[in-house]
């Protein structure tokens, strides 16, 4: 099953929003996060995620620093504020709801 | 033989082409493109087809431009036009404080009193326009919560800037009115007025924190309720200057 664009698109903020709130993490850490939580199914174009990331940013919600992998490549590592965590609350209620209200109208004697 | 970093670089070079992708970004995209050609290698892919599966994956250069050209999109329109009016002004009044230097109508204090003193009451009308916007708006249909909390971080902005402005225009009034004048402070209709203002921009600034408190709030009503605060008392105030 793949997941339709506009969904994907939709859900990107909340599921960015709640891996940065289990710790700070970079970009390549955060679609393998999401594919490792979704089990593979939901997969990003890789270069959709970064857009996001600055609009995070752009909003406050998240900050940058760029730091030195053992490796001794840099990377960009965002972390969520206190903005950002409010934000994740708000969508959270709002994801539960629709999710709630689904499940609802999906259950046996409804379909 | 397949040569990473020339692929790297070649890869680098159509990106920059792209509108809007800063060397920053670059660095971004290029640290993901090479953890992703690691991560592919270290699976059993030989190093080219890590690198074009990688580039599959990444995206190509036009489509992540189009979703970085969206954040620009972001940006409420009364926002943009206000900003715009404020530039406009500020370069108004540069054209003008420079003349009235020129013709040696005014000296250098007056005329960055009379500068800084339209920009910040200027700016203060403007913040009051975008709260008559916001209340307008809401009538119609409701603001997002990231286009609020945008709205909510542009408010707070201008309202610092037009408070510096009104304070600097304050102090430079008074020591040109000690040259002048001979004293700095004698509480005229204009000077009670700017104290007002500078008072009532302050008065804003507060109860722009409290609206904007990012604890969870006690309940929905009141954090509408000190939006709504935030957003009249700026409202007011370009009233009242103006």
């Amino acid at each position: 099953m793949k997941l339709e664009k506009e969904l994907v698109a939709a859900s990107s903020v909340p599921l960015v929003l709640s891996i940065l709130s289990e710790g700070d993490s970079y970009g390549y850490a955060i679609i393998q996060r999401v594919k490792e939580m979704s089990g593979g199914k939901i997969e990003w174009t890789d270069g959709m995620l970064y857009p996001v990331l600055h609009w995070l940013e752009d909003q406050d919600l998240v900050r940058s620093r760029w730091t030195k992998s053992e490796a001794g490549r840099k990377r960009k590592y965002y972390s969520l504020l206190p903005d950002g965590r409010q934000a994740l609350r708000e969508q959270k209620e709002q994801w539960t709801l629709v999710t709630s209200t689904l499940n609802q109208l999906w259950r046996p004697q409804h379909a | 033989m397949h040569n990473l970093e020339k692929s790297v670089a070649e890869w680098r070079k159509t990106m920059m082409a792209a509108p809007g992708a800063s060397h920053e970004t670059l660095d971004e995209l290029e640290n993901h493109l090479r953890e992703n050609v690691e991560q592919l290698i270290r699976s059993g892919m030989t190093e080219p087809e890590a690198f074009e599966h990688s580039l599959a994956q990444l995206g190509g250069a036009r489509m992540i431009a189009s979703e970085f050209r969206k954040l620009d999109q972001s940006t409420w329109l009364p926002v943009k036009l206000v900003i715009g009016f404020g530039l406009m002004l500020a370069v108004a009044m540069m054209i003008f404080a420079i003349a009235q230097l020129d013709a040696g109508r005014m000296n250098f204090l007056l005329a960055g009193h009379v500068f800084a003193v339209t920009l910040g009451y200027g700016t203060t009308f403007m913040v009051g326009a975008l709260g008559i916007c916001f209340v307008a708006q809401r009538c119609l249909s409701d603001f997002s919560p990231f286009r609020m909390r945008s709205l909510t971080r542009v408010t707070f902005l201008l309202g610092c800037v037009a408070a510096g402005l009104t304070a600097v225009a304050v102090i430079l009034g008074m020591v040109w009115a000690k040259a002048e004048w001979g004293r700095y402070w004698a509480w005229d209709k204009k000077e009670i007025g700017a104290f007002a203002v500078i008072a009532w921009q302050l008065c804003f600034l507060f109860a722009h924190r409290l609206s904007h408190d990012p604890r969870p709030p006690r309940n929905e009503s009141s954090r509408q309720h000190h939006r709504w605060l935030g957003m009249v008392w700026g409202e007011s105030a370009a009233r009242w200057t103006s």
